[in-house]
């Protein structure tokens, strides 16, 4: 499936930016807008089709590292810093 | 003329096969699950009047407390089995808190389907670990309780 760049929507599933994002809540995402620490992140999995939504903890030259919002939900110790090129946007209307 | 004794060949079924880990594991678990229900905060105000929202929020709880209340469960029975089962009179000679143990331990394992206490839960966690020291010294194997310590300690 392509996803739109400039605005696109996104149906978050799991519960692992509770209360931030609400399971099968539909948010708007944007490619364009500037991402910073604290903004949630859409992004694909650097092998593979999964998509994710995180938090960003730190902005790094080479990408983001992203958290969870709940301590037992995975982050950058378990995907890595997540590469700029992998981000397919920022979610909008938190 | 000849007298007769009486030897003992009883065995329980299964026999021998007695382990403190299975309620360590269960104890851990209802520790995990209080210290999530801790976090687990309502929705946000721009969502609170979505009924999906806090269908979401309740069903989270509840899991958690269902999960809780399940483990605790567990624990229970699996501290009576080694209690009732495996310990035996000789054993209570040499360890005279055993029955102080397992009753301490069995309340607390009530206390915590009745409560979501971070402080109960590591206490059973603590109880259990002196009942597995204990265990594996009558059985004389020192050695299974260090591994049993790092398994357990390190679910998470």
């Amino acid at each position: 499936m392509r996803l739109p760049n400039l605005l696109f929507r996104v149906k978050v599933s799991g519960e692992s930016c509770w209360p931030h994002l609400i399971p099968g809540k539909k948010y708007f995402a944007t490619s364009v807008a500037r991402k910073r620490a604290g903004d949630f992140i859409v992004f694909r999995q650097d092998s593979g089709q999964r998509i994710y939504v995180k938090r960003i903890r730190e902005v790094l030259p080479a990408g983001f590292r992203v958290e969870s919002t709940l301590s037992w939900g995975e982050g950058s110790a378990e995907l890595g810093v997540i590469k700029k090129r992998q981000v397919l946007g920022r979610i909008l209307n938190i | 003329m000849f007298s007769t004794i009486t030897a003992e060949a009883h065995c329980d079924v299964p026999c021998g096969i007695y382990d403190p880990t299975a309620a360590k594991v269960a104890a851990k678990t209802v520790l995990r699950m209080v210290m999530q229900l801790k976090e687990i905060a309502p929705p946000k105000d721009t969502d609170s009047s979505d009924p999906a929202a806090m269908t979401h929020y309740h069903n989270m709880l509840v899991r958690r407390i269902w999960i809780k209340e399940e483990q605790a469960r567990l624990c229970k029975q699996e501290l009576s089995i080694l209690w009732s089962d495996f310990f035996k009179p000789e054993h209570l000679e040499q360890y005279p808190e055993i029955h102080d143990l397992f009753w301490k331990s069995l309340k607390l394992c009530s206390k915590n389907k009745q409560e979501a206490d971070q402080e109960a839960a590591e206490k059973l966690c603590e109880l259990v670990d002196r009942i597995a020291e204990i265990f594996y010294t009558v059985k004389k194997a020192p050695e299974r309780f260090e591994a049993y310590k790092q398994i357990t300690d390190k679910l998470f």
